[in-house]
């Protein structure tokens, strides 16, 4: 209530000040009066009623200054005035607000993303006591990343025996398919542990989460929760969804609740739906190790979590995990495990890529220099608006104010621009990372990019840091000339080397930015024409969806036998290839291997891909040494290796003809193929090539399809199969999808580098516009003994010239030192691009020239009498 | 500059107390309540302005009393304040807990 009536007084600030003028007026006429009327004199009366009552104007501001404290109306008096002062000059409050805005706002944007995946905990509740917990592999296969899953079972057992969990859950991440769900796309389903929703506490929009009952091995319920996303876009927010029945995977579910909003799970991806492991092996019908999956100790992977009992600490939890493990694979006659816990934001988990963490201090190191930037540019703008209110800083000072006092009015000011500017990057940063990660991965990760209290605070922060970092120098160095010298305008000699060391620190950034962001675009170029090793142009990828749980992999087999037949009478009858994943699709499959049956051999992780004849002919890959697989090969041991595995794992010796233990069957090594990129674009890696074995529809891989060709082959597949169907997609868009990444990263460096340069073509005009106002005298002098205007010229460009020079040097020596860095990012990224710094150089002199134009042509303008009539 | 705070010879809050006071019998302007302190105290309680003004700000704050603009005695504008049922409650609990704080006074001021 009071702070109401606060506020409806000052919108009436005025009247209550003639409110109160004018009731004490009336005091003393009435005070005035009585007292005449008691017989006093009127001057004597006057006289009286003054030294009683002393003067009006305190009285007033006492009574004022009970609903305005003064500290607090000198610094809406500091504001407004700020506020007049930047909208009187537009263009200089438009450009430090811009320049200030983009740079907070990438700055925020960024922290936003790094908060979500490096800070952010799962959205539970009393989320600090949750852990994921791994096994590290006592005898680890070599090319294994260390840390793996448990057994489900084992997972079963730690959570009955544990004291020092509250609970411990089971998740495993899994393709399915709603009838909802667009073709070709499938939905993610997390197979938990009846006791997960209970665990994690999370709290249900809709109805409940499952029991333990629902869970129990041997008696599957077929019940689903599903996640508040899923249940607004594939059940368009059904409000009568719990107890529906549903088809996943062609198989009916019952729905019995729905996740609250801001629970999208605990995995990488968003979840669209929950089911209870032991409905694994109702989904998957045919598939013998669905059950298994349940119960053998062969099927190590399943993630795991768990929350702390209150009060024990991670170490404690862990010892005790580790000795209940330990029991548990010595019941089983297993070797046993290690255990490690880690925290829940994406990047604790021990399985992501550290190299994250490098990108990130690559990415902050590029905001933060444009920050720094930002800031630099705004001080010198500041610097020189400082320069042109000399006089009336002098005349403030002479008339009694305080330093602090006008040190607190030019900050008012700075603080104003920053906290708008940080305002606008809040805004940014609201859209601006969810777009960005959106392009650059295509998938819905995991992360909460809604800026919370944190990033607001970060943002504030970063606005505030940066108004002291631009305002302050420029405040204390207006403030603290002597007033007779500022009176005179004259005292700033020393200005101009505050001035160039800013703008060098402007140039090294801009080039820094600009040669990474041209090393990261030639990067991104090159990994367009990188040799993969195949022919990529000319092929076409065609895609079959069959219904779920219908086809075994003998029907399977049989139906791709057929559709090859018939595929035989099309007008486009070369070579066809039938691989279980597509090239580039960064699938990676892996199966053990060890060089011979002999026991104490070393057990390996290697990677396989399983093609069917014609493959290699398809492929366009060339044979090395033996043969490739033929027709005759299908369901035979025999295998083809790339020349990286031969080179790793055989020392290079002739591998044709050697017989290999994988996946504990011996096969025979048939024939090596040259090296190539097929499953991604990075390093070619040991890769085997088996015989086809239809586990699931294979993708069929054609070279040359002619127009019409995605119709004719879906009327084909329709007419074997009316539930069939049929996606074609030219190779060359896979290709692009795994380079969008690079791209998208490209796009955001070269941004960040024409943001740097934008920076310091302000800084230079800044910077010479200066000059000339303050070389005007001399200017004029020359110009009057007879300089020519080309002359004039190069005496400003000489000035700014050593700046531009050691800014290059310096930047291009930084940028040797970072390309290092990039270079882990980038495929193929060249040393040190000689062409790159050539045109950064050529951009950034014309970019100066530009700046200066404006300058150089005022300072050839000046009139020589007038400017010695100057002072 | 140094702020004056209100008459300095009152306890903390006595002058609020005592302008709610006033205000009981109807309303008033700022110098009719100056003057009726003065004449019901036989002239020993003094209200300035410098004091008066700021205090009926407080009171305006604090919602015990409202003011409104009516014509005086002889036709002149002025602004008339009159207590709110919040200053009527006030002035009650006031008067109790200064007819204590004066006991305590007076207890001092005998057995000392």
């Amino acid at each position: 209530m009071r702070l109401l009536r606060r506020l409806v007084q000052w919108v009436r600030l005025r009247r209550l000040d003639t409110d109160l003028a004018e009731e004490m007026e009336f005091h003393r006429e009435k005070m005035l009066r009585e007292l005449m009327d008691g017989g006093m004199p009127p001057g004597e009366a006057n006289a009286l009623i003054a030294r009683e009552f002393g003067n009006g104007t305190v009285a007033r501001e006492d009574a004022r200054g009970v609903w305005f404290p003064p500290a607090l109306e000198s610094l809406v008096q500091d504001l407004t005035y700020a506020m007049r002062n930047l909208r009187r000059q537009p263009v200089f409050t438009l450009v430090a607000l811009l320049t200030l805005a983009v740079a907070i706002g990438m700055n925020t944007s960024l922290f936003t993303v790094f908060q979500a995946a490096a800070l952010k905990p799962w959205p539970v509740r009393d989320a600090a006591r949750m852990v994921t917990i791994h096994a590290t592999p006592a005898n680890q296969p070599e090319g294994s990343r260390g840390v793996s899953g448990l057994p489900v079972s084992e997972i079963r057992f730690l959570n009955v025996h544990s004291r020092a969990f509250d609970g411990i859950f089971v998740m495993r991440e899994e393709g399915v398919r709603l009838e909802s769900d667009p073709p070709g796309k499938s939905s993610s389903a997390v197979m938990v542990s009846g006791n997960y929703f209970r665990v994690l506490g999370v709290e249900m929009e809709r109805g409940r989460g499952f029991l333990d009952e629902e869970d129990r091995p041997g008696a599957p319920a077929s019940t689903v929760v599903l996640s508040y996303a899923a249940w607004h876009s594939r059940f368009a927010g059904d409000p009568e969804i719990t107890g529906r029945k549903i088809r996943i995977d062609n198989v009916p579910f019952t729905v019995i609740g729905v996740a609250s909003r801001d629970f999208s799970g605990t995995v990488g991806l968003k979840t669209d739906m929950w089911i209870p492991l032991v409905d694994w092996p109702v989904l998957r019908p045919l598939d013998r190790s669905a059950m298994e999956l349940l119960t053998s100790l062969d099927y190590c992977c399943s993630h795991a979590g768990g929350r702390l009992a209150p009060g024990v600490t991670r170490d404690q939890a862990r010892a005790e995990l580790s000795m209940l493990s330990q029991r548990f694979h010595a019941e089983a006659g297993k070797p046993p495990n290690g255990i490690l816990l880690a925290s829940t934001p994406i990047l604790s988990q021990p399985g992501s890529k550290s190299d994250i963490g490098t990108l990130f201090i690559l990415m902050f190191t590029g905001v933060g220099l444009v920050l720094l930037l930002a800031c630099a540019n705004v001080g010198n703008l500041l610097l020189a608006r400082a320069a042109a209110r000399q006089r009336e800083i002098a005349t403030r000072l002479s008339l009694g104010a305080s330093r602090l006092r006008v040190v607190r009015q030019l900050l008012t000011e700075s603080l104003v621009l920053a906290l708008l500017s940080g305002l606008i990057g809040i805004a940014m940063a609201m859209v601006l990372p969810s777009y960005v990660l959106s392009r650059a991965t295509g998938e819905a990760l995991n992360l909460h990019l809604t800026p919370d209290w944190t990033v607001l605070c970060f943002s504030v922060l970063t606005s505030v840091g940066a108004c002291l970092a631009f305002g302050l120098a420029p405040a204390l160095h207006a403030t603290g000339v002597n007033i007779i010298g500022g009176l005179k305008e004259r005292g700033l000699a020393s200005r101009l080397t505050l001035r160039s060391v800013l703008l060098t620190i402007q140039v090294i950034v801009s080039v820094v930015l600009l040669v990474s962001a041209g090393m990261m675009i030639r990067g991104v170029q090159k990994a367009r024409t990188i040799d993969v090793g195949f022919s990529v142009g000319a092929l076409t990828v065609v895609s079959f969806d069959l219904p779920a749980n219908v086809y075994t992999p003998a029907r399977t087999q049989s139906l791709v036998e057929d559709l090859d037949r018939s595929l035989d009478g099309l007008p486009q009858s070369g070579p066809r290839c039938y691989t279980r994943s597509t090239p580039f699709a960064n699938g990676h499959w892996f199966t053990n291997f060890s060089r011979s049956s002999t026991a104490g051999e070393l057990s390996r992780m290697i990677e396989f891909e399983e093609v069917s004849a014609d493959c290699f002919r398809v492929l366009n890959l060339p044979l090395a040494a033996g043969r490739g697989l033929e027709r005759a090969d299908a369901g035979r041991a025999v295998i083809v290796v790339n020349e990286a595995m031969v080179r790793k794992h055989f020392a290079g010796e002739p591998a044709v003809g050697k017989t290999i233990v994988m996946n504990d069957k011996a096969v025979e090594i048939v024939g090596v193929v040259k090296d190539a990129r097929i499953v991604d674009l990075g390093p070619v890696e040991p890769l085997v090539f088996q015989p086809l074995r239809y586990q699931s529809m294979p993708h069929l891989l054609v070279s040359g399809a002619a127009p019409g060709y995605a119709q004719q082959i879906d009327g084909l597949a329709k007419r074997l199969e009316p539930r069939m169907e049929t996606r074609v997609e030219p190779l060359g868009a896979a290709l692009d999808r795994t380079i969008a990444p690079a791209q998208v990263g490209a796009a955001l460096a070269s941004a960040l580098g024409f943001l740097a340069l934008a920076l310091a073509s302000i800084g230079i005009f800044g910077v010479v516009a200066y000059l000339v106002r303050q070389r005007t005298q001399e200017i004029g002098l020359r110009i009057a003994l007879g300089a020519t205007q080309r002359q004039i010229a190069g005496l400003l460009y000489r000035s700014i010239s050593r700046a531009m020079v050691t800014g290059l040097i310096v930047g291009l020596l930084l940028t040797v030192a970072a390309s290092g860095l990039i270079k882990k990012f980038v495929f193929g990224l060249p040393a040190l691009d000689p062409s790159t710094f050539g045109a950064v150089c050529l951009v950034l002199f014309a970019a100066a020239m530009a700046a200066t134009w404006i300058p150089v042509r005022r300072a050839c303008g000046i009139d020589p009498v007038r400017a010695l009539h100057h002072e | 500059m140094e702020r004056r705070t209100a008459t300095p010879d009152l306890l903390p809050g006595t002058l609020d107390m005592l302008i709610l006071r006033t205000l009981m019998r109807g309303k008033a302007h700022g110098y009719g309540i100056a003057q009726h302190i003065k004449t019901i105290s036989d002239e020993v309680l003094q209200v300035g302005e410098s004091s008066l003004y700021p205090a009926l700000q407080r009171l305006l704050l604090n919602g015990w009393v409202e003011a409104e603009w009516g014509s005086s005695e002889n036709n002149r504008r002025a602004r008339f304040y009159g207590l709110t049922p919040a200053g009527r409650k006030r002035l009650l609990s006031e008067r109790e807990e200064f007819q204590r704080i004066i006991v305590a006074i007076q207890k001092v001021l005998e057995t000392a």
